[in-house]
């Protein structure tokens, strides 16, 4: 049994990142999950945090603001909208965000206004 | 016959249009990289996100009678088509291709009693199509500010259609675009994207069958905000697509007319000799015959 697999993080507009990797921690709709080789199969949506490659004691993190992910066969799929390096996450940034949402939530109907306001809340941990 | 100034006026003329299409055809082929490019380094996404909705899919049924982008919900009388042109001409037959396909898809709709709703995006299918079909034209996007199309664009799209999906204004939905196959090739494709549309792929299927997932949140949630996102995604390749194809198109297009022009640069050159020798062979015999009667 291998301890790594393959991962693979697309955007809308390229791969973004694909390779190996030991272990990837994602930030689930319900919850952070780590996933390790061998996990079993598990389709799940992301909110909006941070994501974390491990291979051989190096870490990468990246910014997701939405997406979805998919592990199956050792293979993890991660369809994300608005892929940033972890460097470019800066309150300003966030901030922004932020904004973008709340005015989209005055138009917006009941189902969904829970929906945007849970995504400000998870916006509004990142803020440091 | 004309004049031998006439001519040089005329060649003259051919040589500075040859000069523009040259220079558009330079114009276009560098454009055609950058948009190919990004139609390829989106294709990996869109492919991504069809796995993951043919696995999903393929175990779920729908509980309720309620309206998603998945299945739609059984009814069948208004269709929506969403048609992808340039915002410039000069490129062939880059938009009249698709817009015919389109055409006689409304044609065939309508002679089976359906009602049809346009979405133009580029101003050239409108033009062609609002002669025939202004009265079902719902919308039409501007994309003339845009220089190459972004995922934000693609949204702003998506997003007024899905809220006219659920405002009951359309129940079955369909894209018509180029897609691009190579600079000298694109294929006008119809795709229905409500209800999805899934590619029955034999290998696929059995792979899918045996796979069960966990889902968190349930199915049903991680449904509802995957298929917008699809939804988008589909919006967004066809407007990379089209955007590759039109360059591509404007390419072939601009190459045989600067072909055309050379050709005809080189026929009236032709004439022009010919006419001017006429001239002195003409003058040199009037000369002759007037010295001969001295």
């Amino acid at each position: 049994m291998s301890d790594q697999f393959n991962y693979k993080l697309v955007t809308p507009e390229k791969i973004y990142l694909e390779g190996d990797a030991q272990m990837v921690v994602l930030p689930g709709a319900e919850g952070d999950l780590g996933v390790l080789p061998n996990h079993s199969n598990i389709i799940t949506s992301l909110r909006p945090g941070i994501i974390k490659v491990t291979n051989s004691d190096q870490t990468q993190s990246l910014f997701v603001e939405e997406g979805f992910i998919k592990f199956s066969n050792n293979e993890l799929l991660v369809i994300a909208v608005g892929l940033d390096e972890e460097d470019a996450l800066n309150n300003d940034f966030i901030n922004d965000k932020i904004e973008n949402y709340s005015s989209a939530l005055d138009a917006a109907d009941e189902a969904q206004k829970m929906k945007i306001q849970k995504k400000i809340d998870s916006l509004k941990l990142l803020l440091n | 016959m004309p004049s031998l100034d006439d001519l040089k006026k005329r060649i003259g003329s051919v040589k500075s249009t040859q000069k523009i299409t040259k220079a558009m055809k330079m114009v276009a082929a560098a454009k055609l990289r950058r948009a190919q490019e990004s139609a390829e380094s989106s294709r990996p996404y869109s492919e991504t996100m069809e796995d993951l909705i043919s696995s999903i899919s393929s175990g779920y049924s729908p509980t309720s009678n309620e309206r998603n982008l998945l299945t739609g919900d059984n009814k069948d009388s208004i269709h929506m088509l969403i048609l992808f042109t340039s915002e410039r001409g000069l490129c062939g037959g880059f938009n009249s291709i698709v817009t015919k396909s389109l055409r006689d898809k409304v044609a065939s709709l309508e002679e089976s009693g359906k009602q049809v709703k346009i979405i133009c995006v580029g101003k050239k299918g409108y033009d062609i199509i609002k002669r025939q079909h202004e009265e079902k034209i719902v919308e039409v996007v501007d994309m003339r500010s845009v220089k190459s199309a972004s995922y934000r664009d693609a949204k702003n799209i998506a997003d007024k259609i899905i809220k006219m999906y659920f405002d009951e204004e359309f129940d079955k939905c369909s894209i018509f675009y180029n897609k691009f196959k190579s600079v000298i090739s694109q294929i006008p494709t119809e795709q229905q994207i409500v209800p999805i549309d899934i590619p029955e792929n034999e290998s696929d299927t059995t792979k899918n069958d045996n796979t069960f997932f966990e889902f968190e949140p349930g199915e049903s949630e991680i449904l509802d905000e995957l298929l917008p996102l699809n939804f988008t995604i589909q919006i967004f390749k066809a407007l990379l697509e089209s955007a590759a194809s039109e360059q591509g198109a404007r390419m072939s297009a601009m190459d045989n007319a600067s072909r055309n022009a050379s050709d005809m640069i080189d026929n009236l050159t032709l004439f022009y000799n010919r006419s001017r020798q006429a001239v002195i062979t003409k003058e040199l015999i009037e000369i002759i015959s007037g010295a001969e009667a001295v």
